[in-house]
C-alpha cells in the first residue's frame, strides 16, 4: 500500500524534529528546512487519491438490490392488501341491491 | 337478534391479541440514520477535498512568497491539486443503494400505518349494517355496528401489522450483510484517511505552510510595520480546513446497526399459533351464547 503508516509518521517526525532543531535558529533557516520537507499534500495526496479511488473495499455492485426488491414486492403487496380490503364495500352494496331486487 | 350473530365479529376482535405491531420507531430510525450517513459520508470527502486543496494553495503560496531560482519552477506547485472526486462518487453510490433500500422501509411503515384500515372498515360496516337491515333478518343497534367496525378494523389492522413487521423482521436480516459491506468500507477508509495519519497530516501542512509565510514576511527587510501588521490580522482570521466528520460516519453506522438489529428482533409471527387462539376463543364464544340460550 503507498500510503503507508510508517511513511507518512517518518515524515511528520522529521518536520517535527527540523521545527525542534530550528526553533533557536534564525527565521531564514526554519523557512528553508520547513520548506524542503516534503509534506503531506504534495508527498501523498496523489497516492491517496489513488487508492481511494479504486479501493477494493468499496462494493463495486449494488449490495442492497436482492433486499432493495423484496421490499419493493412488499410494498406492492401492501398495496394489494389494501385495494382489495376497499374493494369490500362495492363488493356489500352490490349483494345489498340484489337483495332489494329479490325481496 | 340472536347473540350467535356476533360470535364471528367477537373472534374477529379477539384475533389481534398476540398479533406483533409495526416496528415503526426502528424503521424510522433506519431511514434517519441511512440518510445521516449519506450525508456525513458526503461532507467527509468534502472536507478531504477542501483541506487538500488548501493545503497545497498554502504550500505554493510559501514558496511563492518566499520566491524561488525562476518562477518556472515555482509556477507547477501553484496548479497542483488531489482529486478526491471519483473516490467519492462510489461511496455516493454505495450510499445511494443504502437509500434506495431505506425508501422502500419507508414506503412500507406508510403502507401499513395510514389510515385506511380505519376509513376502509367504516365503509364496510356501513354497508353491511345497510345489507342486514335490508334483509330484515335482524335489527342492528348503533352499538352493535360500532362493534363489528372496531372488530373489522382490527382483523385488518392485526393482518396488515403481523405480515408487515414478519417482513421487515426477513428484510433486515437480509439487510445485514450489505450493512457488514459498508462497515467494512467506513473501517478502512478510516484506517486509510485517519488511522494513517493524512487527514491530521493536512491539517498540520496547513499550518505549517502559514507560518512559513509569515516567517517569509517577517525576515523580509522590505516589509515595513504597517504589511507586518496586515500579515498578522490575516493569520488571526485565518482558520485550517478541518476533517472532522469522521466521527459522524461511525455514529451513523452505529445507529444504522441498531436500528436494523431492532428491525430483525421481534416475536416471530405465528399464523397457526394465532389461529388457534382464535378458535379457542371462538369456542368459549359459542359456549357461552348456546348456554344463554
Amino acid at each position: 500500500m503507498p500510503t503507508s503508516n510508517d511513511a507518512i509518521q517518518d515524515l511528520e517526525d522529521s518536520k517535527k524534529a527540523l521545527e525542534d532543531q530550528c526553533a533557536a535558529a534564525s527565521g531564514a533557516t526554519l523557512l528553508k528546512l520547513l520548506l524542503s520537507i516534503q509534506h503531506i499534500a504534495d508527498e501523498v495526496g496523489a497516492q491517496e487519491e489513488s487508492l481511494l479511488a479504486t479501493a477494493a473495499y468499496v462494493p463495486q455492485t449494488d449490495p442492497f438490490k436482492t433486499v432493495t426488491v423484496d421490499a419493493r414486492a412488499f410494498v406492492a403487496t401492501l398495496h394489494s392488501i389494501k385495494a382489495a380490503f376497499a374493494a369490500l364495500g362495492p363488493f356489500l352494496q352490490a349483494i345489498d341491491r340484489i337483495l332489494t331486487y329479490i325481496k | 337478534m340472536s347473540p350467535l350473530r356476533f360470535g364471528p365479529f367477537v373472534l374477529l376482535a379477539v384475533v389481534t391479541v398476540g398479533c406483533q405491531s409495526i416496528p415503526t420507531g426502528p424503521a424510522q430510525n433506519f431511514v434517519a440514520a441511512s440518510n445521516s450517513l449519506a450525508q456525513a459520508e458526503s461532507d467527509y470527502f468534502d472536507q478531504l477535498q477542501a483541506a487538500s486543496d488548501e493545503s497545497h494553495v498554502l504550500l505554493a503560496g510559501a514558496i511563492y512568497v518566499q520566491g524561488g531560482p525562476k518562477f518556472s519552477t515555482i509556477a507547477p506547485e501553484l496548479t497542483k491539486r488531489d482529486d478526491f472526486s471519483k473516490a467519492k462518487a462510489v461511496r455516493m453510490a454505495v450510499m445511494a443503494q443504502l437509500q434506495n433500500y431505506a425508501q422502500q422501509i419507508a414506503a412500507i411503515t406508510a403502507a401499513a400505518t395510514g389510515t385506511w384500515i380505519a376509513d376502509d372498515a367504516k365503509s364496510v360496516t356501513t354497508n353491511l349494517t345497510a345489507l342486514l337491515k335490508d334483509q330484515r333478518a335482524a335489527k342492528v343497534t348503533s352499538q352493535q355496528a360500532g362493534l363489528i367496525q372496531v372488530a373489522v378494523e382490527q382483523l385488518a389492522s392485526a393482518i396488515v401489522s403481523s405480515v408487515t413487521a414478519r417482513n421487515l423482521q426477513s428484510l433486515a436480516e437480509q439487510a445485514r450483510t450489505p450493512i457488514s459491506d459498508i462497515a467494512t468500507m467506513v473501517t478502512q477508509d478510516n484506517a486509510n484517511i485517519e488511522s494513517d495519519n493524512f487527514a491530521p497530516g493536512l491539517i498540520s501542512d496547513q499550518q505549517t505552510a502559514m507560518i512559513a509565510i509569515l516567517n517569509a514576511i517577517y525576515a523580509d527587510p522590505r516589509v515595513n510595520s504597517s504589511q507586518r501588521f496586515a500579515a498578522v490580522m490575516a493569520w488571526h482570521g485565518w482558520k485550517p480546513s478541518l476533517v472532522n466528520k469522521g466521527s459522524d460516519i461511525s455514529s451513523a453506522l452505529a445507529n444504522l446497526v441498531t436500528a436494523n438489529d431492532a428491525l430483525a428482533a421481534g416475536q416471530p409471527f405465528s399464523a397457526g399459533e394465532l389461529a388457534s387462539q382464535a378458535a379457542a376463543v371462538a369456542e368459549q364464544a359459542l359456549a357461552t351464547s348456546s348456554g344463554a340460550k
